[in-house]
């Protein structure tokens, strides 16, 4: 089986490879001969479909889907070959390639800090250690709020992003299943883009909404509602994905998740939701224009607010 | 009792650090002192954190002692919001009967 990753790999391009690779989810252990990842052919390629194609690679050689598997990647000025260096995974992919499993100091961290744009070179996820947070904590936002220094409301609004993302993967990875988080920014636009090949939102929320809801691509519009959690009676609130949606509206920039064989995509305020090929745990991209950045208290909750006044606080 | 919360990093979205704040706050109160807690520093805070640190301390505390016993300088509108978002879920959580104590 041969698979063509698209030409111009980027999130518009996600759910044709999504559609094209969704049958190694199901060859766990069973080493499927004859099997080529073909990246020769592309043109363009961004940071989502470098993500996507690690995750594609952690996965298959992790879980000992292929047998003596080809990966195609094109002579050393190839676009592939230049993405991957650009983004920071060069060394990863090639780990994977060499039939390695990546270590956890592996994982890069900020690479790439100019005047003009910042890269964050992949950074895992993992709840082992203190090795997330601390480097979260200690080069990843310090790099982030260095850069917006000139305007603290994008930096407010940037770190909410980050907020919710980071504890939205962090906190159902079931089997620390290493999320990965990219960014890229300038002074116009941030981008952030995380995967996992954990259990997924329809895993997780499937017992908890009505059967309406109960499909692969409608499960997605009621994660994005507030409040829905798969762990009601905890400090799990169900805000995330919520808060995310909103903010992106009130922006114009693009939300895209694909979990489990749905997609939903908030675009410019254009929502499309519907199923796709499958993909094991969870994708999420973000692209957020910066010329008008919002914070939570710019998202309506007329409702809330006044729910809110009844509570006895004392802010000095 | 002053604490600086900013000492945790300035982004609070990490369960186990939303967990040392808590016991922190909960043991001192528990010692009947009078907690400042200063947010100067902070740029944001996760929804599930305010739930787990805030919500839950005005739960135990009742909403008369919780403003009595604490107080949060510098906290951003933002901030705040969050703040209430975690407290009020928490007394919604509690008034459905959903309520898991540790978790």
């Amino acid at each position: 089986m041969i698979i063509n990753v698209p030409k111009q790999f980027h999130k518009n391009t996600i759910i044709e490879f999504l559609g094209k690779s969704e049958s190694v989810f199901e060859l766990k252990g069973k080493r499927a001969p004859d099997t080529v990842l073909n990246c020769e052919n592309i043109t363009k390629m961004d940071m989502l479909g470098v993500l996507l194609i690690y995750k594609f690679l952690e996965f298959a050689v992790t879980n000992k889907c292929y047998k003596n598997p080809q990966i195609i990647v094109g002579e050393e000025s190839s676009a592939f070959r230049q993405a991957i260096k650009d983004y920071g995974f060069e060394e990863l992919i090639f780990k994977f390639i060499n039939n390695k499993v990546p270590l956890s100091k592996d994982y890069s961290e900020l690479e790439i800090l100019s005047d003009d744009k910042f890269i964050i070179a992949p950074h895992a996820l993992l709840r082992e250690g203190d090795y997330s947070s601390q480097s979260l904590q200690n080069i990843f936002l310090p790099g982030i709020e260095k850069y917006y220094s000139e305007n603290p409301k994008t930096v407010r609004m940037i770190f909410t992003f980050l907020g919710e993302i980071v504890l939205n993967f962090w906190e159902h990875a079931v089997d620390d299943s290493k999320s990965i988080i990219v960014a890229k920014g300038n002074h116009d636009l941030l981008e952030i883009a995380c995967a996992d090949t954990g259990s997924g939102i329809f895993t997780s929320l499937s017992n908890f909404v009505n059967e309406k809801h109960r499909q692969k691509d409608k499960i997605l519009l009621k994660a994005i509602e507030q409040g829905t959690t798969s762990k009601k009676g905890t400090a799990h609130m169900g805000y995330g994905l919520w808060i995310l949606n909103e903010l992106i509206k009130l922006v114009n920039g693009s939300f895209h998740i694909y979990s489990q064989g749905g997609y939903y995509i908030n675009e410019y305020r254009k929502i499309r939701n519907n199923k796709c090929g499958y993909w094991q745990g969870t994708i999420i991209y973000l692209s957020i224009p910066l010329k008008n950045p919002k914070n939570l208290t710019d998202i309506p909750m007329h409702e809330k607010n006044q729910q809110f006044k009844k509570l006895q606080l004392n802010f000095s | 009792m002053k604490i600086q919360l900013s000492d945790y990093g300035s982004i609070i979205s990490d369960k186990q650090i939303g967990e040392k704040i808590y016991h922190t706050l909960s043991s001192a109160l528990k010692k009947g002192v009078l907690v400042e807690i200063d947010f100067q520093g902070i740029k944001s805070m996760a929804t599930f954190c305010a739930k787990q640190i805030f919500g839950a301390l005005y739960l135990e505390l009742t909403p008369p002692v919780f403003f009595e016993k604490i107080e949060m300088k510098n906290v951003s509108e933002d901030l705040k919001l969050i703040i209430k978002m975690g407290i009020q879920d928490a007394i919604e959580t509690r008034d459905s009967g959903n309520l898991k104590k540790n978790d």
